[in-house]
């Protein structure tokens, strides 16, 4: 083996330690904690509501960001043009800015808030609150890989559908969802672990109320401040959600339609 | 049953086409360019001319000047594309019952006219084979099976056999000229292979840089047709 090939093997290896070695001593540490602790309502609360959330915020990503993603794709209007810069934002902007910006337009005194307060809805501080913080930073990744995924879709596919007598809405229903399918599946399972992962602006705009605005990660904080136990085995247990992901992730169908 | 007079401006290109078809199968002819392929998708309705009127049937599908412009779902044109096209998600069976399942026949109905459909042309045995899993002249009876079984008032080829190699070629050509004959439907056929006009068309329309250049019987249209290569060489 010349030099350069080793290098590069104990550069991989170090790499792979780098990463896998905190993982594995989250995993190897919370395996010491008395099983109390998973069980403690504080933990279980946490678990219950960030599945519940992430869930929730991903179905409004799906419902909303599908019809954006296909405009994308398929438009050239200014409105498209002006919809990716701002679908953009949120990707590039510091969680804690995304909190204090859906504070300042949905908080008690903020811009659309003081409305809402006046006809009696708080947002704010409530589990709806993890909900749209979620969807803030987690729409733009659906929302890209499904419009890649209907960006691959030929036209000529929509064309002969138009030929055939399908109307634009079964059109979109009956071949451009479809072929876009893997593209979708993707967006739905990254959008879902970013909803998962949320961290900055839940803990600005909906603040760190168990069982009500604590997630998982809100709750590895918090327990790391009383209890290193019982914050190593909520860790422990997102990483295994973590590793569900990817298994997820594999297993979408890499079918490819181009030459039919 | 077709007639069309229609422009539409391209930045460095003028397509301008005048034609009437019959109960016929008519070619039109022409080099890469000519502008063969915008002309069949305006007669479909995929592209919207700059002006002009198309006729099909008793129907206007469209008027430039009245304003008038048909979707293609309302234009009972069928359209087999040079790429086919074949929906790659949905089996032989499916694609071609696409166009009746939308018109919200039925699955009696559509059953009855899909079998009908694959039996004439010889599908019955790839029913459950997906695209991917059928030869260039499958795919292509596939995709004339998908467009006639909705019966258009008119048929439309773009290219039809130029992903397949020569030998194919010519057997798939037969078949077409078969299926065109049982079915009697009047086709326009756009193609660059004089051959194929020759076997397939009752007349043939030369287009060269977007202009109809001459319209005759596939012999008659022989020498135009020289020249125009010959001017282009």
């Amino acid at each position: 083996m010349n030099a350069f090939a080793l290098t590069r093997a104990l550069t991989g290896i170090g790499v792979a330690a780098f990463i896998l070695l905190p993982v594995a001593s989250v995993l190897i540490s919370a395996g010491n904690a008395s099983p109390e602790v998973l069980l403690s309502y504080e933990v279980l609360a946490a678990v219950k509501l960030s599945l519940l959330t992430a869930t929730l915020s991903t179905l409004l990503i799906v419902i909303i960001g599908t019809p954006v993603a296909y405009h994308l794709a398929r438009s050239d209007s200014a409105l498209r043009r002006f919809l990716e810069v701002a679908l953009n934002l949120p990707m590039v902007l510091p969680p804690a800015v995304a909190g204090i910006a859906l504070l300042a337009a949905f908080g008690r005194e903020g811009i659309l808030g003081k409305y809402l307060a006046s006809i009696g809805i708080a947002l704010p501080f409530t589990t709806a609150a993890v909900v749209i913080a979620q969807t803030f930073v987690a729409l733009p990744l659906y929302v890209r890989s499904a419009r890649a995924g209907f960006a691959s879709v030929s036209r000529t596919f929509e064309g002969a559908s138009y030929t055939l007598g399908a109307s634009e809405f079964t059109t979109f229903l009956k071949v451009s969802l479809p072929l876009a399918r893997s593209a979708i599946l993707a967006g739905v399972i990254m959008s879902w672990a970013r909803a998962m992962g949320e961290f900055g602006a839940t803990i600005m705009f909906a603040g760190n109320f168990v069982g009500r605005t604590q997630t998982m990660p809100l709750a590895v904080y918090s327990a790391l401040q009383v209890s290193v136990e019982k914050a190593l085995v909520i860790a422990a247990l997102l990483i295994l959600i973590s590793f569900l992901i990817l298994f997820a992730f594999e297993a979408i169908p890499k079918r490819r339609y181009a030459d039919a | 049953m077709l007639d069309l007079s229609i422009t539409k401006r391209f930045p460095r290109f003028e397509l301008n086409v005048q034609l009437k078809l019959g109960r016929e199968v008519l070619a039109l002819l022409g080099e890469n360019g000519s502008g063969k392929t915008t002309a069949l998708k305006a007669i479909a309705g995929l592209v919207t001319p700059d002006e002009g009127y198309i006729r099909i049937g008793n129907t206007l599908a469209f008027h430039s000047e009245l304003g008038i412009n048909l979707p293609p779902q309302r234009r009972s044109v069928g359209f087999v594309f040079q790429e086919l096209a074949l929906f790659p998600h949905l089996n032989v069976y499916e694609n071609i019952a696409f166009g009746l399942k939308v018109r919200g026949y039925s699955k009696a109905k559509v059953n009855e006219e899909v079998e009908a459909m694959m039996h004439t042309l010889g599908l019955a045995e790839l029913r459950s084979h997906m695209p991917s899993e059928l030869s260039g002249g499958q795919k292509q009876r596939v995709a004339l099976a998908r467009a006639l079984v909705v019966k258009p008032k008119l048929l439309l080829m773009d290219e039809p056999f130029s992903a397949l190699d020569q030998r194919t070629k010519q057997e798939v050509r037969e078949e077409v000229r078969n299926i065109l004959e049982t079915f009697q439907v009047p086709a326009i056929i756009v193609t660059h292979d004089y051959e194929d006009a020759a076997i397939l068309a009752d007349r043939v329309c030369v287009l060269s840089n977007g202009r109809v250049k001459s319209s005759d019987s596939p012999s008659a249209a022989m020498p135009a047709l020289l020249g125009m290569m010959y001017s282009l060489s």
